[in-house]
Protein backbone atom coordinates (compact mmCIF):
# COMPACT_ATOMS: atom_id res chain seq x y z
CA UNK A 1 0.00 0.00 0.00
CA UNK A 2 2.86 2.28 0.74
CA UNK A 3 3.66 2.01 -3.30
CA UNK A 4 0.31 3.12 -3.96
CA UNK A 5 0.52 6.17 -1.57
CA UNK A 6 3.84 7.05 -3.38
CA UNK A 7 2.84 6.71 -6.77
CA UNK A 8 -0.54 8.78 -6.05
CA UNK A 9 1.82 11.78 -4.32
CA UNK A 10 4.50 11.66 -7.26
CA UNK A 11 1.46 12.20 -9.55
CA UNK A 12 -0.10 15.02 -8.02
CA UNK A 13 3.27 16.62 -6.87
CA UNK A 14 4.01 16.36 -10.80
CA UNK A 15 0.61 18.23 -11.81
CA UNK A 16 1.26 21.44 -9.22
CA UNK A 17 4.43 21.14 -11.20
CA UNK A 18 2.88 21.48 -14.12
CA UNK A 19 0.85 23.73 -13.30
CA UNK A 20 3.11 25.78 -12.17
CA UNK A 21 5.01 25.89 -15.12
CA UNK A 22 2.11 26.31 -17.70
CA UNK A 23 1.24 28.96 -15.51
CA UNK A 24 4.49 30.32 -16.43
CA UNK A 25 4.82 29.76 -20.00
CA UNK A 26 1.78 31.15 -20.55
CA UNK A 27 3.21 34.48 -19.03
CA UNK A 28 5.70 34.26 -21.11
CA UNK A 29 3.85 33.38 -24.31
CA UNK A 30 0.89 35.85 -24.16
CA UNK A 31 2.81 38.69 -22.50
CA UNK A 32 0.64 39.29 -19.73
CA UNK A 33 2.33 39.36 -16.12
CA UNK A 34 0.77 38.11 -13.37
CA UNK A 35 -1.57 40.00 -11.30
CA UNK A 36 -0.73 39.90 -7.51
CA UNK A 37 -4.25 37.51 -7.00
CA UNK A 38 -2.55 35.22 -9.75
CA UNK A 39 0.88 35.45 -7.57
CA UNK A 40 -1.25 34.62 -4.33
CA UNK A 41 -2.73 30.97 -6.41
CA UNK A 42 0.30 30.39 -7.43
CA UNK A 43 1.89 30.41 -3.49
CA UNK A 44 -1.15 28.30 -2.56
CA UNK A 45 0.12 26.06 -5.56
CA UNK A 46 3.57 25.73 -4.52
CA UNK A 47 2.42 25.11 -0.68
CA UNK A 48 0.36 22.70 -1.62
CA UNK A 49 3.13 20.87 -3.54
CA UNK A 50 5.29 20.40 -0.40
CA UNK A 51 2.52 17.84 0.89
CA UNK A 52 3.02 15.40 -1.85
CA UNK A 53 7.01 15.72 -1.78
CA UNK A 54 6.32 15.23 2.24
CA UNK A 55 5.55 12.44 1.75
CA UNK A 56 8.01 11.22 -1.33
CA UNK A 57 10.71 12.34 0.96
CA UNK A 58 9.56 10.89 4.08
CA UNK A 59 9.40 7.13 1.55
CA UNK A 60 13.33 8.37 0.88
CA UNK A 61 14.56 8.17 4.35
CA UNK A 62 12.94 5.00 5.63
CA UNK A 63 9.65 3.39 5.50
CA UNK A 64 6.73 5.18 4.67
CA UNK A 65 4.23 5.90 8.12
CA UNK A 66 1.04 6.97 8.36
CA UNK A 67 2.17 10.20 10.12
CA UNK A 68 3.65 11.34 7.17
CA UNK A 69 1.05 10.53 4.63
CA UNK A 70 -1.61 12.35 7.14
CA UNK A 71 1.04 15.25 7.80
CA UNK A 72 1.53 15.70 4.03
CA UNK A 73 -2.32 15.48 3.37
CA UNK A 74 -2.97 18.30 6.02
CA UNK A 75 -0.30 20.50 3.98
CA UNK A 76 -1.80 19.44 0.65
CA UNK A 77 -5.17 20.90 1.83
CA UNK A 78 -3.98 24.28 3.82
CA UNK A 79 -2.14 25.31 0.52
CA UNK A 80 -4.98 24.04 -1.62
CA UNK A 81 -7.38 25.96 0.51
CA UNK A 82 -4.99 29.75 0.71
CA UNK A 83 -5.19 29.31 -3.04
CA UNK A 84 -8.57 28.24 -3.59
CA UNK A 85 -10.02 31.23 -1.17
CA UNK A 86 -7.68 33.70 -3.81
CA UNK A 87 -8.93 32.14 -6.91
CA UNK A 88 -12.96 32.52 -5.52
CA UNK A 89 -12.28 35.90 -5.04
CA UNK A 90 -10.82 36.41 -8.50
CA UNK A 91 -13.62 34.47 -9.89
CA UNK A 92 -16.70 36.79 -8.35
CA UNK A 93 -14.65 39.96 -9.12
CA UNK A 94 -14.78 38.97 -12.89
CA UNK A 95 -18.34 37.43 -12.69
CA UNK A 96 -20.77 40.24 -14.47
CA UNK A 97 -22.09 39.44 -17.37
CA UNK A 98 -19.99 41.43 -20.05
CA UNK A 99 -16.90 41.35 -17.89
CA UNK A 100 -13.98 39.42 -20.46
CA UNK A 101 -12.15 38.32 -17.47
CA UNK A 102 -8.69 38.42 -16.70
CA UNK A 103 -5.89 37.07 -18.97
CA UNK A 104 -6.80 34.94 -22.04
CA UNK A 105 -9.16 31.75 -21.57
CA UNK A 106 -7.51 28.73 -21.83
CA UNK A 107 -9.58 25.59 -23.45
CA UNK A 108 -12.68 28.07 -22.87
CA UNK A 109 -12.05 28.97 -19.43
CA UNK A 110 -9.32 31.67 -17.43
CA UNK A 111 -6.38 30.22 -15.37
CA UNK A 112 -7.83 31.45 -12.03
CA UNK A 113 -11.16 29.19 -12.81
CA UNK A 114 -8.76 26.13 -13.94
CA UNK A 115 -6.70 26.79 -10.86
CA UNK A 116 -9.30 26.58 -8.43
CA UNK A 117 -10.42 23.46 -9.76
CA UNK A 118 -6.73 22.38 -9.25
CA UNK A 119 -7.40 23.29 -6.06
CA UNK A 120 -10.93 21.28 -5.39
CA UNK A 121 -9.74 18.40 -7.32
CA UNK A 122 -6.48 18.68 -4.41
CA UNK A 123 -8.71 18.96 -1.36
CA UNK A 124 -10.47 15.72 -2.93
CA UNK A 125 -7.63 13.70 -2.93
CA UNK A 126 -6.04 14.73 0.36
CA UNK A 127 -9.89 13.60 1.69
CA UNK A 128 -9.15 9.99 0.11
CA UNK A 129 -5.47 9.58 1.33
CA UNK A 130 -6.61 9.99 4.94
CA UNK A 131 -9.71 7.78 4.83
CA UNK A 132 -7.19 5.05 2.79
CA UNK A 133 -5.55 5.11 5.74
CA UNK A 134 -7.93 2.73 7.62
CA UNK A 135 -6.42 0.12 5.71
CA UNK A 136 -2.63 1.42 5.44
CA UNK A 137 -0.03 -0.80 6.19
CA UNK A 138 3.74 -0.02 5.93
CA UNK A 139 5.38 -1.86 3.51
CA UNK A 140 9.51 -0.99 4.46
CA UNK A 141 10.59 -1.89 1.24
CA UNK A 142 8.83 0.90 -0.76
CA UNK A 143 10.73 4.06 -1.49
CA UNK A 144 10.87 6.69 -3.56
CA UNK A 145 12.76 6.83 -6.04
CA UNK A 146 11.57 10.58 -7.50
CA UNK A 147 11.94 12.11 -4.09
CA UNK A 148 14.79 14.12 -4.88
CA UNK A 149 14.15 15.32 -8.13
CA UNK A 150 10.26 16.32 -8.05
CA UNK A 151 11.57 17.98 -4.73
CA UNK A 152 14.62 19.70 -6.95
CA UNK A 153 12.49 20.48 -9.73
CA UNK A 154 9.41 22.11 -7.41
CA UNK A 155 12.57 24.30 -5.82
CA UNK A 156 13.68 25.60 -9.26
CA UNK A 157 10.07 26.55 -10.52
CA UNK A 158 9.69 28.56 -6.86
CA UNK A 159 12.84 30.17 -7.91
CA UNK A 160 12.07 31.02 -10.99
CA UNK A 161 8.64 32.70 -10.19
CA UNK A 162 10.73 34.63 -7.27
CA UNK A 163 12.62 36.15 -10.03
CA UNK A 164 9.65 36.71 -12.27
CA UNK A 165 7.81 38.67 -8.98
CA UNK A 166 11.23 40.48 -8.75
CA UNK A 167 10.96 41.53 -12.36
CA UNK A 168 7.67 42.28 -12.19
CA UNK A 169 7.51 44.30 -9.20
CA UNK A 170 11.20 46.14 -9.39
CA UNK A 171 11.95 47.92 -5.82
CA UNK A 172 8.36 48.36 -5.29
CA UNK A 173 6.59 46.47 -1.86
CA UNK A 174 3.61 45.44 -4.09
CA UNK A 175 2.29 44.68 -7.38
CA UNK A 176 -0.19 46.57 -9.84
CA UNK A 177 -3.31 44.61 -9.72
CA UNK A 178 -3.44 45.26 -13.51
CA UNK A 179 0.34 44.67 -14.59
CA UNK A 180 1.10 45.50 -18.16
CA UNK A 181 5.28 44.98 -18.07
CA UNK A 182 8.17 44.42 -15.64
CA UNK A 183 8.78 47.60 -13.89
CA UNK A 184 12.43 46.53 -12.64
CA UNK A 185 13.26 46.84 -16.56
CA UNK A 186 11.62 49.99 -16.86
CA UNK A 187 13.64 51.62 -14.24
CA UNK A 188 10.79 52.08 -11.70
CA UNK B 1 9.07 42.26 -2.33
CA UNK B 2 5.95 41.22 -0.99
CA UNK B 3 5.33 38.61 -3.21
CA UNK B 4 9.06 37.20 -3.22
CA UNK B 5 9.51 37.35 0.39
CA UNK B 6 6.21 34.88 0.99
CA UNK B 7 7.67 32.48 -2.05
CA UNK B 8 11.15 32.40 -0.32
CA UNK B 9 9.06 31.31 2.89
CA UNK B 10 7.48 28.76 0.63
CA UNK B 11 11.18 27.66 -0.39
CA UNK B 12 12.35 27.96 3.02
CA UNK B 13 9.68 25.37 3.89
CA UNK B 14 10.53 23.45 1.19
CA UNK B 15 14.33 23.12 2.01
CA UNK B 16 13.13 21.62 5.58
CA UNK B 17 11.33 19.17 3.98
CA UNK B 18 14.09 18.52 1.67
CA UNK B 19 16.37 17.70 5.16
CA UNK B 20 13.50 16.45 7.16
CA UNK B 21 13.84 18.77 9.90
CA UNK B 22 11.11 19.63 12.27
CA UNK B 23 10.67 23.00 11.36
CA UNK B 24 8.96 22.21 8.57
CA UNK B 25 5.27 22.76 10.01
CA UNK B 26 5.98 26.13 11.37
CA UNK B 27 6.97 27.25 8.11
CA UNK B 28 4.21 25.94 6.22
CA UNK B 29 2.28 27.25 8.93
CA UNK B 30 3.91 30.68 8.75
CA UNK B 31 3.93 31.30 4.92
CA UNK B 32 0.28 30.60 4.85
CA UNK B 33 -0.47 32.88 7.30
CA UNK B 34 1.69 35.62 5.77
CA UNK B 35 0.09 34.68 2.27
CA UNK B 36 -3.26 34.74 3.65
CA UNK B 37 -2.53 38.15 5.26
CA UNK B 38 -1.53 39.56 2.10
CA UNK B 39 -4.70 38.23 0.62
CA UNK B 40 -6.76 39.82 3.13
CA UNK B 41 -5.14 43.19 3.07
CA UNK B 42 -5.86 43.28 -0.60
CA UNK B 43 -9.51 42.20 -0.75
CA UNK B 44 -10.02 45.09 2.07
CA UNK B 45 -8.55 47.72 -0.27
CA UNK B 46 -11.53 49.42 -1.60
CA UNK B 47 -12.17 49.01 -5.48
CA UNK B 48 -13.45 51.57 -7.96
CA UNK B 49 -16.00 50.01 -10.27
CA UNK B 50 -16.78 51.74 -13.69
CA UNK B 51 -20.19 50.87 -15.07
Amino acid sequence: MSRLYIVASAANAWVLIALLVGAFADQLITGEPPCPLCVMQRIGMMLAAIGPCHVLMAARRGPLEARDIAIGAGILVLGSMVGASVAIRQILLHILPGDPGFSTPILGLHLYTWAFIAFACNIAAAGIQLMALSWYRPDPDARSPLAGITTAVLAAVIVTNILSVIAEAGFAWGLPSDPVGYLLFQGE
Amino acid sequence: MLYALLMLLTLAALHATWQGSGFQIPLVLIAAVATVTAFVSDITTVLSISL
